[in-house]
């Protein structure tokens, strides 16, 4: 877009000083053309004047030496009575010149002095791819002969004058159209800068960060598209509160029918089947708790939880470390001293390292020694859970996954907690052939 | 023998939980809705209400007020909700318990049981001696040969329901479902660990047990150190 714009500014710019360029550059033209050639008349006049001024006798240096003074790069000439010619004469023939008295040559002006001691009127003609200026005086001492004054300009030069002109048109037409891109460029920014924030923004909004708001600072119509992006923000806000707050709620409700399907399983007369059918019922009670808890997580961690990890893996150890004692295992925390910060809710940590220290229990003899070990990683954390007990089975539905009691969802709680805080679960070995299990959890 | 107002509009619940509690040995009278229920607790003068939230006719939190106005009998909340702040808003209104749904009949007696005992309506002895283990169930006090022993609401809970059977193997299902309100759910390790918490703060070990004996594969026991093992 902002190449657009700047090519915009950069036509209309350029069509405005054409718009005015061109005729000021035709009337230029046609003004110095004229001037050079009332000059060219002006000055052949004066070398009549002079010619004919009865002040002194003129010799033929003298003559020479005013035309030299009055030339300014033309060819100025004067023909003697005699025949002979002073200064540089015009290209060509003059003898093919028309007679300087009239005929043929498109004499411009009239025929040269008349005698009357009114100015001299030189004459003009188109000669040799330029202009002659000529005229016919006669001697002062009216011996009857005659001056014939020639001034000579190529086109070239008597357009020589142009070039300062063209120059300073040219030089006005750059500065118009560096101002107007230097515009546009300004312009274009306080549009654009805007503009590449809200895409952002709806970039972050698309993907799932709905915190993230539109700048509401630029030109009005890219603010109205601000506000109205930062407006469906909230509105996703609400519906998604809206939506999860409808879940929590239809889940409770399930919990009316499932007392009574709990109460009907415990009365059941087969003790067997109560007990089957109570566990059916009990499943179904993770489930729902397991969606509530998930509908209402948002709203019980706020939108991005975090919490210090070296704190939740403390005291969840220390908790664990009574049945520790009681079952004779060595248990081995490792931790950094400071507070490690983690995208994942407190109670979410502590479920999953639960879950895990569980499961090391649960399936490991008595006396079997287990390690704890968070360590920082340029992402986040690493929480490793190792035991030296027979390691994890082969098959992937590893332990814990069973939906009866004993170790819950086990190693489904620790998946999703290290995925919803952006990293992974890895199972391993360690280094005594026992299982490691790894949750490398990401920053907040 | 208690006498239970039940106070619940799903007529599966209340037919099974009248059931229940009747095979229990309570007296249970059963209405589905909030304006009977006011004036069943009036008229009948029941040893505890067990009303449940959600009735077609008044809001239950509304009946609980209400109720509270004329009376002070103990009201056990049967709730589906479990945030915290709906529990504290029920208790600010006058419960005095509440239990979560899905519940079963045996988490409904023992709470029923622990409602009469903190409000002193029964006859059963508030303090339960076993040894020179004292629990007192009004004040939440255990004592050890004479030495208080400080413990969480979870372990207290575990520690009661041990006393209170006394010298019966307790099975860790038994124990989640009335201590934990999970019947079938829950891990045996959430019982082994509080059992091993309770056991430091008693001041033995599973090497050495004094009151907490496992019996493996079954579940727990307590009895005086003297007992025979």
């Amino acid at each position: 877009m902002r190449r657009r714009i700047l090519l915009l500014v950069v036509g209309m710019t350029t069509l405005v000083v054409l718009a005015f360029a061109i005729p000021l550059a035709v009337l230029i033209r046609h003004t110095v053309y004229a001037d050079a050639l009332t000059s060219l008349r002006t000055d052949t006049s004066k070398i009549g004047l002079y010619l004919r001024s009865a002040d002194a006798a003129k010799t033929s240096d003298d003559i020479t030496s005013y035309l030299a003074s009055i030339s300014d790069g033309r060819r100025v000439s004067v023909q003697l009575p005699d025949g002979s010619v002073l200064g540089t004469s015009p290209p060509g023939d003059v003898a093919e010149l028309p007679d300087a008295s009239g005929g043929s040559g498109e004499p411009d002006g009239g025929p040269g002095f008349g005698g009357r001691g009114g100015p001299p009127d030189a004459a003009l003609v188109s000669w040799q791819g330029g202009r002659l200026s000529q005229l016919v005086v006669p001697e002062p001492s009216f011996r009857g002969g005659f001056y014939v004054v020639r001034v000579f300009a190529s086109d070239g030069e008597l357009h020589s004058g142009e070039n300062g002109w063209w120059l300073l048109l040219s030089g006005a037409a750059l500065a118009l159209l560096a101002i107007g891109v230097l515009a546009g460029e300004v312009m274009t920014r306080r549009i654009v800068r805007p503009l590449v924030e809200t895409a952002a923004t709806a970039q972050q909004l698309s993907a799932g960060d709905t915190t993230a708001r539109a700048p509401t600072d630029g030109p009005g119509e890219v603010a109205d598209v601000g506000h109205a992006l930062n407006r469906l923000a909230d509105r996703i806000d609400e519906l998604i509160a809206e939506e999860r707050e409808t879940v929590a709620d239809l889940s409770h409700r399930l919990r009316t029918p499932l007392t009574a399907l709990r109460l009907d399983a415990e009365a059941l007369r087969d003790p067997t089947e109560a007990e089957r059918v109570g566990g059916h019922v009990s499943a179904l009670e993770r489930m729902l708790t397991a969606v509530i808890h998930a509908a209402r997580r948002p709203q019980r961690e706020g939108r991005m939880p975090s919490c210090d990890a070296s704190a939740v893996v403390a005291e969840r150890v220390a908790f664990w470390s009574a049945l520790a004692d009681d079952q004779n295992r060595a248990c081995t925390l490792t931790r950094p001293p400071a507070p490690l910060l983690v995208r994942a809710g407190a109670e979410d940590l502590a479920a999953a390292l639960d879950a895990l220290l569980e499961n090391v229990i649960a399936h490991t003899p008595e006396g079997t020694a287990f390690a704890v070990s968070l360590t920082p990683t340029p992402t986040g954390a690493r929480l490793e859970i190792s035991d030296d007990g027979p390691g994890l089975p082969r098959s992937e539905p590893v332990r814990g996954r069973s939906d009866r009691g004993s170790s819950g969802l086990g190693l489904d709680i620790a998946r999703r907690c290290a995925e919803s805080a952006g990293g992974a679960m890895h199972l391993g070995s360690s280094a005594t052939g026992g299982a490691a299990i790894v949750l490398d959890l990401g920053a907040p | 023998m208690v006498q239970v107002l039940l106070v619940e509009d799903d007529a599966a619940i209340r037919t099974a939980l009248t059931r229940a509690l009747r095979d229990q040995g309570h007296v249970v009278s059963a209405v589905g809705s909030g304006m009977p229920a006011l004036s069943a607790a009036v008229e009948q003068k029941p040893d505890v209400v067990l009303l449940d939230l959600g009735l077609p006719d008044i809001d239950g939190a509304d009946v609980l007020s209400m109720l509270r106005a004329v009376s002070d009998v103990p009201v056990i909340v049967a709730t589906a909700r479990d945030d915290e702040s709906s529990m504290v808003r029920l208790l600010d209104l006058g419960a005095d318990d509440y239990v979560i749904k899905p519940f079963t009949a045996a988490q409904i007696t023992a709470r029923i049981r622990a409602v009469m005992r903190r409000t002193g309506r029964t006859d059963e002895d508030p303090v339960i001696t076993v040894g020179g283990l004292t629990i007192d169930t009004r004040s939440y006090e255990v004592t050890v040969d004479g030495r208080p022993v400080e413990l969480a609401r979870r372990e207290f809970e575990l520690l009661l329901a041990l006393a209170r059977r006394a010298g019966e193997v307790v099975t860790k299902r038994d124990l989640l479902s009335e201590v934990w309100q999970l019947a079938w759910g829950g891990s045996d390790r959430t019982v082994d660990v509080h059992l091993s918490w309770l056991r430091r703060k008693l001041g033995e070990t599973a090497a050495a047990p004094r009151y907490l004996h496992s019996v493996r594969g079954v579940g727990v026991r307590l009895a005086a150190p003297t007992d025979p093992v």
